[in-house]
């Protein structure tokens, strides 16, 4: 199902060619007129409305195509799982559908998709969305299921038992391949010591304490009009849809939920501070035991500043040139000059409260250690700022010259627009994007990658044949390994 | 890479939408411009798309070399698709040299003596432009979505690159080591590849389509430069090729230019593909595989018509009904009713030649494979006796009507719908013909295909199961701490 809010519009991940200093392989492409501009951008932004209850309604009209997307943002997500009860809005995602409004979930389901439209309902780390998208003539009956299973959801007692064994059930799958492993531990990590440390599901442990009661008093604290947002995009008569919105929502009540977010860390991946094992696990490698591979998925990153910081613009620069488009510093080494990998990416995932930058590979099992020491040499390199000013601009060119593209449809304008929203980045932020990175400057790039790049505390994981993996990172001079089975991720 | 494609039927699709619609796709109709010179000039005819309620311009054009333009005009938004689509697959592939057209996919972006190995991203990608290629079975296609500022650029780089491709041996090294990477991450250590991997060998013994499009190991291993020199000269030439441009331009310059950039292209006509045919499956087919997985997995396959076949269009619905969607019979059965699978899903994929019906399951807990087959079989078994329901048939048109009103949101996503039917069909105006035929299956045509083509000796069938390897035991750590 498609998800408007889901795409990562942060998380830079594309791919990226030699040397590893950047005046030994990048060169400008001879000029081209119209490649210092800067376009300016006037990105259609939304009309907003507040009803009496205080739900805000953001309006994208356009007539262009028959075509409706509709979604009720709750500025709630699985960081608001009450303690102790991880997976609390992971499982209420898969329960809203499971029957409301007295509906069974396949009449839900044949309602929905009889009309060919597709619908999700899922939680993220700061926000919970539900949605549909179809054709526009339909968009009608599409709000009101919103409206039944946002607001007037059933919890019928055996679909919350039965969806709660589905989602053990899809964790016991995250061994299949080792790229979940190795993201689910990397992320834990990072995440360690913050509101976010538990994640969706911090362990299947304490996923079995969570309660249809739990479900009902996370939607009645957190599915409020005064936490929520209702985003109309596409073809729509606004006035009579408007009228549509106050018949179904007008009534909703409730107050915008009071925050208790405490900070987590899974001592299983994470020894608790102060314990003889910490300093240690500070430096290490840690392995994700999956017998039998033949690649290892590797994962290097650590925290970063906040989305609101204006640093954010030379970061995103600088992220770039070191591994977000196929020519970036990372694929064009490991990949391009050295063939050790189909790709290497860089990205930083940004949530309300915590950044977390990342770098992503994959790569012969036995080449490991090869690939880890390459990219700390270039992250070393680049942290000591071994950055040209051919770089900077190509970056740049590459950011701003991009831009237009990505907002090309209307659901892209949106999906930018709401995430500004839930991270509170200001009216102008769609508008802004190419001026700010159009004024970028190259000591700008250098001073926020000396300052924010943390190689201090780099968290590094890597999953697959822990003692195949294990041997070529000694090889290549590392020896600070700490192997942890799956389990340790359940 | 992009394996599976959906054709015929949602190409017609699109303009069942558009003409409920009203909408316009582009501007409107334009005679071709007879004055131009040497090659053929023409446009989709008017009078079919009028009655669709389309005011969507097609042109077509034909260089003397052979090449075809096909370009939509649209300046809805100032992008630009630009799409080089080679009538070349794995399917032209012989057992020794699998591979060797996705390994191109790659090859293609290592330069020319004008444009050094990096110089497309310098160039392109740098600049803020969308720049990536996929190989199927039966096509190749490079891609370019970009501002029109760099229109004369990309023009320029990708007939340069058509024209004068270096190959040698240190690019071909390097990239055959990436795409054994590429390999290891979608075959050798994906569960899912490897079944995929292995039922297509299963299902085909003397058809190409029995090889993976990435290829096998060993024949990348010993491919020489010399037979990428030989591939390169029959397949990527004008004759062999079709230009697929959607967006932000005037059709008339722009093919100015595409005249300008390959008219001194040497090209010929291809010949047409000498292809062994499979022989009729007479006996059902099995394999089991194993890997560390949590549960078994059924992976199935029947044989079914190609594309040019229109049994494909029944086919394509009879896979939503069974499929698409939690209503859908076999989510129903499987996962709602039994519940032995966590999921089930299923495809027509009707390509080129004839393709394969395919279903798959991953069973949940201790359940085995063999009864979601059973399950399965069951449902095929009622529709084949029964057929499916008006409503059903209804729901699927709406379902697919709206994936493809998706996938035409973009300039990229039309493009791609027109080059796929310019390369199954050699007819990009088969839109408005598809659109008919979808709209005419009946439930009898459902029960038709399904007695037709889905029969136990047409099947293969590839069980995943869980392996043995030892595990290492879980450590008695703390688990959290706030």
């Amino acid at each position: 199902m498609t998800n408007f809010f889901k795409s990562a519009l942060f998380t830079a991940v594309l791919l990226s060619v030699p040397g590893s200093l950047a005046s030994e392989w990048v060169r400008a492409a001879e000029p081209l007129p119209g490649d210092d501009a800067v376009p300016i951008m006037k990105l259609p932004l939304p009309k907003i409305e507040t009803l009496p209850n205080g739900l805000q309604i953001a309006w994208f009209l356009d007539d262009r195509l028959p075509v409706i997307d509709l979604a009720l943002l709750i500025q709630s997500g699985n960081r608001d799982d009450p303690r102790g009860k991880s997976g609390t809005a992971e499982l209420l995602g898969s329960v809203l559908e499971r029957g409301a409004g007295g509906l069974t979930a396949r009449q839900i389901a044949k309602a929905i998709e009889g009309l060919g439209a597709s619908r999700y309902s899922s939680a993220d780390e700061d926000s919970f969305s539900v949605g549909m998208h179809g054709l526009a003539p339909d968009a009608p009956i599409l709000l009101e299921y919103i409206s039944k299973i946002a607001l007037h959801p059933d919890f019928i007692p055996a679909e919350v038992t039965r969806e709660k064994l589905d989602l053990v059930e899809r964790w016991n799958h995250i061994g299949d391949s080792a790229d979940p492993l190795a993201s689910i531990a990397f992320y834990r990590k990072v995440a360690a010591g913050t509101s976010y440390g538990r994640g969706g599901v911090a362990s299947l442990r304490e996923f079995e304490k969570v309660k249809r009661e739990d479900l009902i008093a996370f939607h009645k604290k957190h599915f409020t009009p005064k936490n929520a947002l209702l985003m109309v995009v596409g073809r729509v008569n606004s006035e009579e849809f408007k009228k549509r919105i106050e018949t179904l929502f007008g009534d909703w009540k409730g107050e915008a939920p009071v925050r208790d977010y405490r900070p987590y860390t899974d001592n299983r991946i994470v020894p608790p501070a102060g314990s003889a094992k910490a300093k240690q696990a500070a430096k290490e490698i840690l392995i994700v035991n999956r017998p039998g591979l033949t690649q290892s998925q590797v994962r290097l990153g650590f925290k970063s500043i906040s989305v609101r910081s204006p640093e954010r613009y030379p970061l995103t620069v600088a992220n770039a040139l070191l591994g977000e488009y196929f020519n970036s510093r990372l694929n064009a080494v490991i990949r391009d000059q050295l063939g050790l990998t189909y790709g290497i990416e860089s990205g930083f995932a940004y949530s309300q409260d915590l950044t977390r930058f990342g770098i992503s590979s994959a790569t012969q099992t036995e080449n490991t250690g090869k690939v880890i020491a390459k990219t700390l040499e270039i992250l070393k390199a680049v942290k000591g700022g071994d950055i040209s000013e051919e770089e900077v601009k190509l970056s740049k060119q590459y950011l701003v010259g991009g831009y237009p593209l990505s907002v090309s449809t209307l659901g892209a304008v949106a999906t930018r627009w709401a995430t500004g929203y839930l991270f509170k980045l200001g009216p102008e932020y769609l508008n802004e994007f190419s001026s700010k990175i159009g004024a970028v400057t190259r000591p700008e790039v250098v001073e926020s990658v000396a300052k924010n790049f943390d190689l201090d505390h780099l968290t590094i994981v890597v999953a697959g044949d822990a003692e195949a993996i294990k041997k070529s990172l000694k090889a290549s001079g590392f020896t600070n390994l700490r192997e942890i089975p799956i389990s340790a991720l359940k | 890479m992009t394996l599976n494609h959906r054709f015929s039927v949602t190409a017609g699709l699109t303009l069942a939408l558009l003409m409920t619609s009203g909408l316009s796709c582009t501007t409107a109709h334009k005679k071709p411009d007879s004055a131009l010179p040497g090659p053929a000039a023409s446009a989709t005819k008017p009078s079919e798309l009028q009655n669709l309620g389309i005011n969507l311009d097609l042109q077509k054009r034909t260089l003397s070399n052979g090449l075809t333009v096909l370009m939509v005009e649209d300046h809805t938004v100032p992008v630009i698709s630009y799409q080089s689509w080679f009538k070349v697959g794995s399917v032209d592939e012989r057992p020794g040299i699998t591979g060797i057209a996705h390994l191109f996919e790659h090859l293609m972006f290592k330069g020319t003596p004008k444009y050094g190995a990096k110089e497309f991203f310098l160039q392109l990608e740098a600049r803020g432009a969308s720049v990536n290629a996929y190989t199927t079975r039966d096509y190749t296609v490079y891609h370019e979505t970009f501002t029109p500022n760099l229109t004369d650029r990309v023009i320029d780089m990708e007939s340069d690159r058509m024209a004068h491709l270096t190959l040698n041996e240190e690019a071909f090294k390097t990239e055959r080591q990436v795409v054994f990477e590429e390999r290891r991450l979608r075959t050798d250590n994906s569960p899912g590849g490897r079944v995929q991997e292995a039922l297509w060998a299963l299902a085909y013994h003397t058809h190409p389509y029995s090889w993976p499009v990435i290829g096998y190991p060993e024949d990348l291993g010993r491919m020489t430069v010399e037979d990428l020199k030989k591939f390169f000269a029959t397949y990527y030439q004008p004759g062999n090729a079709t230009i697929v441009i959607v967006g932000d331009f005037k059709t008339d310059l722009m093919f100015e230019k595409i005249k300008k950039a390959y008219g001194g292209i040497a090209g010929h006509k291809r010949s047409k593909r000498d292809i062994p045919e499979e022989k009729e499956q007479n006996e059902e087919r099995r394999l089991v595989l194993y890997d560390q997985v949590a549960t078994e997995r059924l992976s199935l396959a029947y044989h079914a018509s190609g594309a040019e076949n229109d049994d494909s269009y029944a086919l394509d619905v009879l896979a939503n009904v069974l499929f698409a969607g939690t209503n859908s019979r076999g989510h129903q059965k499987l996962v709602e009713e039994m519940q032995i699978a966590s999921d089930v899903s299923g495809v027509a994929y009707t390509p080129t030649y004839p393709g394969l019906f395919m279903m798959t399951a991953t069973m949940k807990g201790k359940h085995v494979a063999t009864e979601a087959e059973a399950r399965l079989e069951a449902l095929v078994r009622d529709i084949q006796l029964k057929g499916v329901t008006e409503e059903e048939i209804r729901f699927a048109v709406r379902q697919l009507t709206v994936q493809v009103v998706d996938s035409v949101r973009t300039a990229h996503g039309l493009g791609t719908l027109i080059g796929t039917v310019q390369m199954v069909f050699d007819d990009p105006q088969r839109f408005a013909e598809d659109l008919a035929k979808y709209l005419k299956v009946t439930s009898d045509d459902v029960k038709r295909v399904a007695n037709q083509y889905l029969l136990p000796n047409h099947r293969s069938v590839v069980t995943l199961k869980p392996g043995s390897l030892p595990g290492v035991p879980a450590p008695a750590a703390k688990e959290g701490a706030e």
